[in-house]
């Protein structure tokens, strides 16, 4: 007995040693609580492993066509895929969406990466008797920022509908100070715009926008060009939040900085848009035409939708499908 | 106990070594996780995109989070600068050349730094793949204050293809600025680039008929992509004017106007050195109001000497060269001192503002070369409100960047009835320095009343502040007032004080 028990001892309290060398470590590395967080990491990690290998040429690559709203998640694609820092400024081309849908009609191109067509690139999908064949790669919020400043930091959908109805007209009616509501609107036939009035709007009709008028030195007096968001204090936009975050500045060491609104008290953040709960989600498809026998098709669809694509998509900052 | 004394040395050992690996382990954890970005680039996409941002300088001066007030005032610098031109690869070349700083070595960076920059855009494949005979090189400076200077460089590739560029130094040490240094550490720079590019963009795409959705959605293309590039680190071309900051990217320019954010402006205070970094003592423009964009002058002065009293009097080259020669420049400096001198009685008014613009022209007058001094002198006086009804008037349109009437004194949008003027012109032979007096012809007795009132000016007596009137000396001074006797009444009737010569 004693002779197992001087064997063990040691042997025991080399475990109990290392264990609790583990725990300092987890301790001081603050690995406890980040479950989550790692099994991204790891889950990277091993899609790198798995097929990191795989790197497409350029005469490998389709006909790619972005619109401009989904430039840097092509972008991001494109790059990883060929390791090719460069390239993708010669093999991408970037539009508004309906010009990309029209490209792809007219075969001029292989790939589309855009939101969902609009009714009128519908009607032409249908007159050409083209069929296409849509898949969702990627999520992004929809979203409303105003001023930091402002009290208000949420709102219904419906008290959004209002707003840019005109029926609100005053943040008191809101929440917020005594103030009129500016509500900058986007250009007519921006994706922003689009998305407004699809997800947002829907059969309501938005109010007039604000215009802008000034003066110039070589052009003398500019009038009635669209005001775009200016963040003062009582001022509300709008728009894709990747676009936002490329525009404005919403990190707190800067002085005014935007702040998102939460949407019926859902923040757009990763969890909200992936679950579905933020209400205005903007979806981004991989589009090409049924019957597009183009051989690196599939070779690329397959690249975009493995786990390595899902990676590259998330590193972008869009929310992977 | 049972245990022997080596196991109880192999354990201590053991759980020693352990700890130290476990310890090495942390260290190297803590210093090499990059595992941490990771989850900021998954969750917080926005953070990381600020991160991308090369421009960004960590300076944990407090004058980087200092902006400026409308109440600030800048000196230009005290440093001169000649244009020259030069051939490189076949191309034209005008740049400025430096001097007046105390450090002869800090001089020359310069200087040759703004060459090599020339230099390299010329020896660039863009430049050599896009231009044609028809190119050339314009370099010129944009601003010359508070201790920084700007170096605005215009490339023509072809008759319809041009880029700009820029070079932008502090002085003390010759060392290059980045786009951030112009701005407070705190300043929300996207907000104001996106609005500006808006701005920009729309001009570009403005037709009489405004602009057609297309464009709009061409304007809001070109803000992404500049802005994805700026995020980027991409944008590192820009030069400012004391009114505007340019920023440069692939044939577009953005303008931000400084005044629209002067809380985030840092480059007025940021730079400005209390060690004397100049050979010379003389201030060209000195005290001048921020976001005043002076014109380029010979010599500028812009002084208020007391609350009410402002005194703007620039000498400018008429033909706007600044090509004047040793000789020239020794007659254009005595004329500036017999001018300054002449304020003297100025300074001690009250409620008044005075301006003189002189353009000075070279010319050929029977044979020889002179040199014409024309003085465009205005003055306007009011009994009281002096900072709302002149001051802030004036102040306004010289601020406004739109308003295009440089170098004429911004005095003139006062209502007319305000401004009493006259002006003076004055000839000077090159050669001898010496004034040309030109012979007044003897007036028949019936006109002697009216010259002597032509010849008239009204100076205030400033210790009991009455109007005297004091005939100007006709063999030095021609003078003619082009004041109508209606404006140099004021509401009661009377003469207004008077402060021209």
């Amino acid at each position: 007995m004693k002779k197992i028990f001087s064997t063990l001892f040691p042997l025991i309290m080399m475990i109990i040693a290392s264990i609790a060398c583990a725990g300092i470590y987890m301790f001081f590395t603050n690995k406890f609580g980040q479950k989550d967080i790692q099994n991204n990491v790891n889950a990277n990690q091993n899609v790198v492993k798995d097929d990191s290998s795989v790197v497409l040429s350029e005469e490998e690559l389709p006909r790619l066509e972005s619109s401009v709203s989904a430039k840097p998640l092509a972008n991001a694609i494109v790059v990883d895929f060929t390791q090719n820092k460069n390239l993708s400024e010669t093999v991408l081309d970037y539009s508004a969406d309906d010009k990309g849908y029209e490209k792809l009609l007219n075969g001029q191109v292989d790939i589309l990466i855009a939101t969902e067509p609009s009714n009128e690139v519908l009607s032409l999908v249908q007159a050409s008797g083209a069929e296409l064949d849509m898949q969702l790669i990627a999520k992004e919020g929809f979203v409303f920022y105003v001023n930091s400043k402002n009290p208000v930091d949420s709102l219904e959908v419906s008290e959004i509908q209002q707003i840019y109805t005109g029926r609100i007209s005053n943040w008191s009616q809101v929440g917020g100070k005594d103030e009129d509501i500016m509500p900058f609107q986007r250009v007519e036939g921006s994706t922003d715009q689009r998305q407004m009035i699809s997800k947002v709007m829907k059969s309501l009709t938005l109010m007039s926008p604000p215009m802008y008028n000034f003066r110039d030195k070589v052009y003398g007096n500019i009038n009635d060009v669209v005001a775009t968001y200016d963040n003062s204090e009582n001022a509300i936009g709008y728009s894709l939040s990747y676009q936002a975050n490329i525009m404005y500045d919403s990190d707190d060491t800067t002085s005014d900085p935007i702040k998102f609104l939460k949407i019926n008290n859902f923040e757009p953040n990763y969890d909200n848009i992936k679950n579905e709960s933020y209400p205005f989600i903007t979806n981004y498809y991989l589009v090409k035409l049924k019957n597009n026998n183009n051989e690196y098709i599939d070779a690329f669809t397959q690249a975009v939708f493995s786990d390595r694509g899902k990676r590259i998509i998330k590193e972008a900052g869009y929310i992977d499908n | 106990m049972i245990i022997n004394r080596n196991t109880k040395i192999f354990l201590i050992v053991f759980s020693v070594i352990l700890l130290i690996c476990t310890i090495t382990i942390i260290v190297y954890t803590r210093t090499h996780d990059g595992l941490g970005s990771s989850q900021v680039i998954i969750e917080s996409a926005p953070k990381t995109i600020t991160n991308l941002n090369t421009n960004v300088v960590e300076n944990s001066d407090d004058s980087t989070t200092k902006g400026a007030t409308l109440q600030d005032s800048y000196n230009n610098n005290r440093i001169t600068y000649k244009y020259k031109t030069r051939q490189k690869n076949n191309v034209e070349v005008t740049y400025p050349e430096i001097s007046g700083l105390s450090s002869s070595n800090i001089n020359k960076s310069i200087n040759d730094q703004i060459n090599e920059r020339i230099d390299r855009i010329l020896d660039s494949n863009t430049f050599k793949n896009n231009s044609d005979s028809s190119a050339y090189v314009s370099a010129t400076v944009a601003s010359n204050f508070s201790d920084v200077l700007s170096v605005k460089i215009f490339v023509k590739f072809t008759d319809n293809f041009s880029k700009n560029y820029g070079v932008n130094f502090r002085l003390d040490d010759g060392t290059r600025l980045k786009i951030d240094d112009l701005f407070t550490k705190n300043a929300p720079k996207k907000n104001i680039i996106t609005f500006s590019a808006y701005r920009s963009f729309a001009l570009d795409y403005y037709t009489e008929d405004g602009i057609s959705n297309e464009f709009y959605t061409n304007i809001e293309s070109d803000i992404w992509n500049f802005l994805t590039e700026y995020n980027s680190g991409k944008v590192t071309e820009f030069s400012f004017t004391p009114q505007i900051i340019e920023l440069y990217r692939e044939g577009r320019t953005i303008k931000i106007y400084m005044q629209d954010y002067y809380q985030y402006i840092a480059i007025y205070n940021k730079y400005k050195t209390s060690s004397d970094i100049y050979e010379d003592s003389y201030h060209n423009g000195k005290d001048i109001p921020i976001f005043v964009q002076r014109p380029n002058t010979i010599y500028d002065l812009y002084e208020k000497p007391n609350e009410t009293c402002c005194i703007d009097v620039v000498i400018f080259d008429k033909k706007g060269k600044n090509d004047f020669s040793e000789k020239e420049m020794k007659i254009i400096k005595e004329y500036r001192n017999s001018l300054y001198s002449r304020l003297d009685t100025i300074r001690r008014e009250q409620n008044v503002f005075y301006s003189n613009y002189v353009s000075v022209e070279r010319k050929k007058e029977d044979g020889k070369d002179i040199l014409v001094f024309y003085e465009d002198e205005r003055y306007a006086t009011i009994d009281e409100n002096f900072e709302n009804k002149i001051y802030n008037i004036i102040l306004s349109a010289q601020r406004d960047v739109n308003s295009d009437n440089n170098p004429e004194s911004k005095i003139n949008e006062l209502d007319e009835n305000m401004i009493g003027s006259a002006s003076v012109e004055r000839k000077f032979d090159i050669e001898t320095g010496s004034e040309i007096v030109e012979e007044v012809e003897e007036p028949q007795p019936e006109e002697e009343n009216q010259n002597t009132t032509n010849n008239t000016i009204n100076q205030t007596d400033t210790t009991n502040n009455t109007v005297t009137n004091q005939t100007t000396n006709s063999t030095s001074n021609t003078v003619t007032n082009s004041t109508e006797q209606g404006n140099n009444t004021n509401t009661n009737g009377e003469i207004d004080a008077r402060v021209s010569f």
